[in-house]
């Protein structure tokens, strides 16, 4: 199985698409080991036959329906009326954009490309050159999968059979924290590099734009309240807020109409087959891995190494970033995680609080070079070059790196809120 | 005519995966407006929103592969001339179509030995289920050999431009 995976390793780099080498890899372990190939198809499909991960479709579409409902507009503008009075003012709005926007959307990748393309026109049209503002957009994007609800958290939840309810709710602070260490470093950068300002419009100009963005700010709570008291499960919280949002873009702002919606939903079904063709073949990859029994061994090999959770969870956290670097952030959870969770729960870490310091590590993943998602978006929308953005990003860089080691170090700071909320 | 047939069998295949969409959706909406709204939950509509993203997630994934939406890794193939940009497509385009002609075999196979296992609270049996997986993986690999084919005619004509 070592050998399959080093094979599969060097064979990633050379461009096949992800979810067939992991077919393969998949298949050529079972052939080596004697298990009937007929366990592919079943894998495979069976994986998708899950109610809770039904919520990751539905949570692209909402993301998808929001993204065309004007929403991000009246967002964006609120946030400026809050904040924009500050020096480096649209850098701090685009945080609080994307915070307000976390609450709707599950993934980075829609918040850079949806919410950021607006972010980034507001912030040229200031002054500001397309770098800094293509690297505030993709550092505060990252808030959106840690803010719930989150994609990698649903995936995360479903493949390492922990609550997705409990990693919602654990996200939550992690998430603002992120946002208070990026509005820190935008203002120190903001002082050194002289970012423009404006004086504050007043509060009259925030309520106007608190009441034009009124029903949009209500969505994350029309979501969350219902998943948090308990009414709702995930899987049918998302289902009631593409609802919402959908008479939200149909009759109150009126921004597309019945027509559009079959392109929309073709367009979530598309970005849906990218993420479970990844999610199945990772699913019959990881029942490889652990007929394997790699787990174990890797896991025997590490607590022999150290059996503090401390050392364990650096240990992780650096594999992880690395990893992050040059691996796409889903499928590296998906593979790591039958390897990884069983040591965390040996050490008896909490599950939620690994699953949060898991997810935050491949979002931070997503901003770095050489294989970064949000970066690959946020460049094409702003029209910089790779590189330079890369570079431009690295200050907010550090500021997620405080983050991930504070939630590391502090289990409270992730466990706090489940346990407060749902008395396990 | 075999592209019309083609762009006729793509927007057959767009109608169903939004339908089957559609219909997941308000599997879910159904039962929350049946438990909450009427206190009568429903036994069937969990186990057909599940069945019916299982065949979402394999639309989903021929519609990607259409589109060429599928994740992989540009970093080296970025930094090649066309012609060993071409090679690399088309090594990518043949691992898809091997991955899919093992997927498309052992998919008829569980389709079959399904065929008459019956689902929990449903009409159809399990077979129904995985017809799917047999379906998207000869659908896909296709895609994949449209690719092949164009990268391959790529490769001859940045050959002829180098000489």
């Amino acid at each position: 199985m070592a050998a399959i995976l080093a094979a599969w390793f060097v064979s990633l780099f050379l461009g096949p698409s992800l979810y067939a080498l992991m077919g393969l890899a998949g298949f050529a372990f079972l052939v080596l080991s004697g298990i009937p190939g007929i366990v592919i198809p079943q894998k495979i499909a069976m994986a998708a036959n899950s109610f809770p991960l039904l919520a990751a479709p539905l949570f692209i579409l909402m993301g998808n329906v929001m993204n065309s409902s004007g929403i991000t507009y009246r967002i964006f503008d609120f946030a400026k009326a809050v904040v924009g009075w500050m020096r480096g003012g649209l850098c701090q709005a685009n945080i609080l954009g994307s915070v307000i926007f976390a609450g709707m959307s599950g993934s980075a990748v829609a918040d850079a490309a949806g919410l950021g393309t607006v972010e980034i026109e507001a912030m040229k049209r200031d002054g500001y050159d397309g770098e800094t503002a293509a690297a505030i957009t993709a550092a505060s994007a990252t808030i959106g999968p840690i803010i719930p609800p989150s994609l990698p958290m649903i995936v995360y939840g479903v493949s390492a059979e922990t609550s997705i309810g409990a990693l919602f709710i654990a996200g939550v602070i992690p998430g603002l924290l992120m946002a208070v260490a990026l509005m820190v470093m935008v203002r120190s950068l903001a002082i050194r590099r002289g970012f423009p300002r404006h004086p504050f419009e007043g509060w009259k100009a925030v309520w106007r734009a608190f009441r034009r963005a009124f029903w949009a700010l209500l969505a994350p709570f029309v979501l969350l309240g219902g998943m948090f008291s308990g009414v709702f499960t995930p899987t049918e919280a998302a289902a009631v807020a593409v609802v919402y949002a959908l008479v939200l873009g149909l009759y109150v702002y009126r921004e597309f109409t019945w027509k559009e919606l079959p392109k929309l939903i073709l367009a979530t079904v598309e970005t849906t087959g990218v993420v479970m063709a990844l999610v199945m073949t990772a699913s019959l990859l990881g029942y490889c891995l652990t007929v394997a029994r790699i787990p174990q061994e890797f896991g025997g090999w590490l607590t022999a190494l150290s059996s503090n959770p401390l050392v364990f969870l650096v240990i992780v956290n650096v594999l992880l970033l690395v990893v992050g670097c040059f691996m796409e952030a889903l499928a590296a959870m998906l593979v790591l995680i039958p390897i990884l969770v069983p040591t965390a729960m040996k050490l008896g870490i909490d599950p939620v609080q690994f699953g949060i310091v898991f997810v935050l590590n491949l979002m931070i993943g997503t901003i770095t070079p050489p294989v970064g998602v949000v970066l690959f978006v946020t460049a094409k929308v702003a029209g910089v070059p790779f590189d330079r953005l890369a570079r431009a990003t690295m200050p907010y860089l550090w500021a997620l790196i405080a983050v991930l080691a504070l939630i590391t170090v502090w289990p409270a700071v992730t466990t706090f809120l489940p346990h407060l909320l749902l008395e396990k | 005519m075999l592209s019309s047939v083609a762009s006729r069998l793509n927007s057959g295949i767009d109608a169903l995966a939004v339908a089957t969409f559609t219909g997941m959706f308000l599997c879910v909406i159904v039962q929350v407006v049946l438990r909450y709204g009427f206190d009568r939950p429903l036994v069937w509509s969990d186990e057909l929103g599940r069945y019916l993203f299982v065949w979402c997630a394999f639309l989903g994934w021929i519609v990607a592969a259409r589109r060429r939406a599928h994740l992989s890794i540009t970093l080296v193939s970025d930094k090649l001339g066309p012609r060993g940009q071409a090679m690399f497509a088309l090594t990518g385009a043949v691992t898809t179509i091997v991955f899919c002609a093992i997927l498309a075999w052992y998919g008829l196979q569980i389709t079959w030995r399904n065929a008459d296992i019956d689902t929990v609270a449903l009409f159809f049996t399990f077979g129904v289920v995985y017809a799917i997986v047999p379906v998207a993986a000869v659908a896909v690999g296709l895609a994949a050999l449209v690719d092949a084919l164009a990268a391959l005619r790529r490769w001859g004509s940045a050959e002829g431009g180098a000489a």
